[in-house]
């Protein structure tokens, strides 16, 4: 079982929690001037290392706070983990 | 008019729910005036004539009071939480939730069956969100042997049939 560690509650089962995907991924300006390509950059396209990943996590069935994880996707290992939504 | 609270029912009425035995006791506690708190700082819910207040989150908390015939604690709550902080709120809960109570010196060990957050690590007055074989649950401890587990209705059942099920070891 994959342990996520929420900054509040501490380590917990991966099951209580709801993947965000990959972190620091902004919202655009002006969605509208966008060209098709670019709007499906911003949906679909991310970097999925080998390595280490920063990415968002929620805490659905305990704190209900979203925080960011940086984790290893080979290892699972995870090394930093920050408060906040964005 | 009759007594509108005889109208009603409770998530686990007529399951036949409880154990009473010299090692553990559960029951239901049901229609437990529940109200939620958004605020920085603890809310003076003894104050209030509330019984617990549990934190569910960082801004977040669970206070818990004798069944009422009206919502009772959220007005005064309000007041209180809100006095000096405009973001605060409080939001009576009460059909969010059923209250099974669990107590005696086997508790720990019924609950620890079905939940992989390690209770142990929970002191008295402390509270965890999670959950609890599948149910989301928020768990309080109110003495050394002694629990409040806070479900949504729909899950009661379920978990009433479990705890029943799991007890059997440690009656
Ligand atoms: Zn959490």
């Amino acid at each position: 079982m994959l342990r996520i560690p929420c900054p509040h509650c501490g380590e917990r089962d991966a099951t209580e929690f709801h993947y965000g995907a990959a972190a620091g991924v902004d919202y655009p300006t002006d969605p509208a001037a966008l060209t098709d390509g670019e709007w499906a950059a911003y949906l679909f396209v991310r970097a999925n290392p080998r390595g280490w990943f920063r990415e968002r996590w929620f805490h659905a069935a305990g704190c209900r706070l979203w925080f960011h994880v940086e984790r290893h996707t080979v290892t699972d290992q995870v090394r930093t983990v920050r408060e906040g939504a964005a | 008019m009759g007594d509108v609270l005889d109208l009603r029912r409770s998530p686990l009425a007529g399951r036949g729910f409880g154990v009473d035995s010299p090692r553990l006791r559960m029951a239901e506690e049901p229609f437990r005036s529940l109200v939620e708190v958004r605020s920085q700082a603890r809310p003076e819910a003894a104050g209030v004539g509330a019984t617990w207040c549990w934190q569910l989150g960082p801004t977040w908390w669970l206070v818990d009071g004798a069944p009422a015939t009206e919502p009772c604690l959220e007005v005064p709550l309000a007041g209180v939480v809100r006095s000096g902080n405009e973001g605060a709120s409080a939001v009576d809960v009460s059909a969010q939730r059923t209250t099974v109570v669990l107590a005696g010196e086997n508790a720990e060990r019924v609950l620890a069956h079905g939940c992989p957050i390690d209770l142990s690590r929970v002191p008295v007055g402390g509270c965890v969100q999670g959950l609890l074989v599948g149910a989301q649950v928020a768990i309080g401890r109110t003495g050394d042997d002694a629990f409040r587990v806070y479900v949504r209705p729909a899950f009661a059942r379920h978990l009433a049939a479990w705890l029943t099920d799991a007890a059997v070891e440690d009656l």
